[in-house]
């Protein structure tokens, strides 16, 4: 019966698990997109399906972002700060409820999603421009109420890095434009509002270029030429100093860190040659001082410029791999102390730095068996595009069998035989039987004499026990029980010895006698 | 009865295997060599309690050949990891 049960167990266990296995192999989804239980398991896919109603107000959404830019830009232009404030968290609060749309509607992959990225970018470039215009109007009243020649010029450069600012913002928000317009266009949308809306920032960012006109000239001028570059060319930043003495040292500063040193000619005349490093792409600004005399501010733009890395793998021994290759610009320049990340199985990064001829070199220590190796280079700081290597391809011999696993087998298997069979024995072997211990032959003579006379009752008993054993050639191991069953003929003796050894029974003299009698095998 | 124990060891063994697959399956992580060690804590278990105190019967000698066997695979697998984790 109990056996079937089992059976019964194990049939049923074994086909459950078969369609487990099945079901896993012909549909490896556990969770239905459809069938959802909580919501870490909602598929977007099917979100729009469930709200339709949502969808309807995307278009008028649209409509009122581009609406807003208009007024935006116009409150701005105005430099009425507070209503722009308001139009501007209102105008974000939009932002923030169409991303949430496009989100809960799966628009990710239409160009909707587009046009929330420019609108997200739109946002961002307003506010920036809200503040920047702000701060350029308390410079400009700054500016008049600051006579003093280092703070005057702290705040010449910080008016001078706005309007650079400004400027940019502008760009990028008129770039946006025609795609825009073009997508708010297709969904019917009025971008009306938007087109002005960039119009009027030109002409706000426009205004910021005038704010410096009537400010005095420095006698140290400073030009950058050319006025553009790449990563690894120099520029060359110089001027003349009207009142300078030859030999007088000045210092250049880029982006308000010093980049180097240089002293006036004989001309009053100074070069600086300045070599595009890690900087970021964009414009930059630079100016001099002799002592505190403050140079105008020059500005300078770094392009950005492709990369290619290179990677060549080379097998040093069973285990190791030598991973070597250079990082250069689109033109052949040396990328030099960038760091390169060494990307091991599609997984492992492991980082190395380029030197000074932009080449890399790093060793991997692998694991036997075939492995793939890719580098690839970021570009975070630098002025150029991030680049990856192709994917290489490597067989690693491995260290060979080593014979550890099979020693530490081997002894776990002698160790774990020993420690079964050790456990397993019984505490005792059992008893033989021993049929061929005859009951030793009645002996006639007198057997070893004994001293029982003063001792306590249970103790000459005991001596009587050993006294009868040794005398009928029983070993000294046997219990009572045991001799009681190989001298059968003694066996009331040793039974009653038992009860007086184990039961705590305490004999009579009488009884003592008659013990002694018959262990030392007197007749009488 | 007691010939019966080795069957319910057998049925919970399985019990035992059956849930440890259904939870490998539900985290998606297939692995033979956690499988065989979860396996392994299985059948020591069950040993350890059928195992009688005054007798031992055929099928625990049997079951201690499994044993030592799957022993030597256990050490084998850890020796390895060991070796991977130096060779790291």
């Amino acid at each position: 019966m109990i056996p079937r049960t089992s059976h019964i167990i194990l049939v049923a266990a074994a086909v459950l698990l078969t369609l487990l296995l099945a079901g896993e192999a012909v549909d490896p989804v556990l969770y239905a997109a459809e069938n959802i239980s909580t919501a870490a398991h909602a598929d977007p896919s099917t979100i729009e399906k469930r709200s339709p109603g949502d969808a309807a107000s995307v278009i008028p959404l649209m409509d009122e972002l581009l609406g807003h830019t208009g007024t935006l830009a116009l409150t701005i232009k105005i430099k009425d700060y507070e209503s722009a404030q308001r139009d501007l968290a209102r105008y974000s609060e939009l932002t923030s409820q169409f991303d949430r749309l496009v989100v809960t509607l799966d628009l990710s992959e239409t160009d909707i999603a587009e046009f929330q990225k420019n609108n997200r970018q739109n946002q961002e470039a307003m506010a920036a421009l809200l503040n920047d215009s702000q701060r350029l109007d308390e410079l400009q009243s700054l500016e008049i109420e600051v006579l003093d020649g280092d703070q005057r010029m702290a705040v010449v450069y910080e008016g001078e890095a706005l309007r650079q600012k400004m400027r940019e913002t502008y760009t990028a928000y008129a770039k946006r434009e025609p795609e825009t317009t073009r997508i708010a266009t297709h969904y019917g949308a009025n971008a009306t509002p938007y087109q002005e809306s960039v119009e009027v920032i030109a002409e706000v960012a426009g205004a910021a270029e005038d704010w410096q006109a009537d400010a005095p000239r420095s006698p140290l001028n400073i030009s950058v030429t050319p006025r553009e570059g790449r990563y690894g060319e120099n520029l060359s930043i110089g001027g003349r100093y009207a009142d300078g003495v030859p030999g007088t040292p000045l210092t250049i500063y880029v982006d308000s860190r010093i980049a180097g040193n240089t002293t006036l000619d004989e001309n009053a005349a100074y070069a600086y040659p300045y070599r595009i490093g890690r900087i970021l792409a964009g414009p930059h600004l630079v100016y001099a001082t002799a002592g505190a005399i403050f140079s105008e501010v020059a500005t300078f733009d770094v392009l950005p410029a492709e990369t290619n890395i290179s990677l060549a793998i080379a097998e040093v021994n069973r285990t190791a791999v030598a991973c070597t290759g250079n990082l250069t610009t689109e033109d052949g320049r040396p990328v030099q102390e960038a760091p390169v990340l060494l990307r091991l199985d599609g997984e492992t990064l492991i980082s190395t730095q380029t030197d000074g001829n932009g080449t890399y070199a790093r060793t991997l220590i692998l694991t036997g068996g075939e492995h793939t190796v890719r580098a690839e280079f970021n570009a975070a700081g630098y002025p150029l595009n991030s680049s990856r290597s192709g994917v290489v391809s490597i067989q690693v011999r491995g260290e060979g069998l080593s014979p550890f696993p099979f020693i530490a087998a081997i002894a776990a298997a002698l160790g774990a035989g020993w420690y079964i069979r050790r456990r397993g024995l019984p505490p005792e072997p059992p008893v033989p039987e021993e049929p061929d211990i005859e009951p030793p032959p009645e002996i006639a003579e007198t057997g070893p004499s004994v001293e029982i006379e003063g001792l306590p009752p249970r103790d000459a008993a005991t001596i009587l026990f050993r006294a009868l054993r040794e005398r009928l050639g029983i070993p000294a191991t046997k219990t009572p029980r045991e001799c009681a069953r190989l001298a059968p003929d003694h066996a009331a003796f040793f039974e009653r010895y038992e009860r007086i050894r184990y039961a705590g029974e305490t004999p009579t003299d009488e009884e003592l006698r008659a013990m002694e009698r018959e262990a030392l095998g007197r007749a009488d | 009865m007691a010939g019966a124990k080795k069957y319910h060891a057998a049925a919970v063994l399985a019990v035992w295997l059956l849930i440890v697959t259904f939870f490998m399956i539900l985290n998606r992580t297939l692995d033979l060599e956690v499988f065989f060690v979860l396996s392994l804590i299985g059948l020591l278990v069950v040993a350890v309690l059928i195992d009688g105190a005054f007798s031992r019967p055929r099928y625990m000698r049997y079951l201690g050949y499994v044993i030592i066997v799957e022993v030597a695979i256990f050490a084998y697998i850890v020796a390895e990891k060991i070796l991977e984790i130096i060779a790291a």
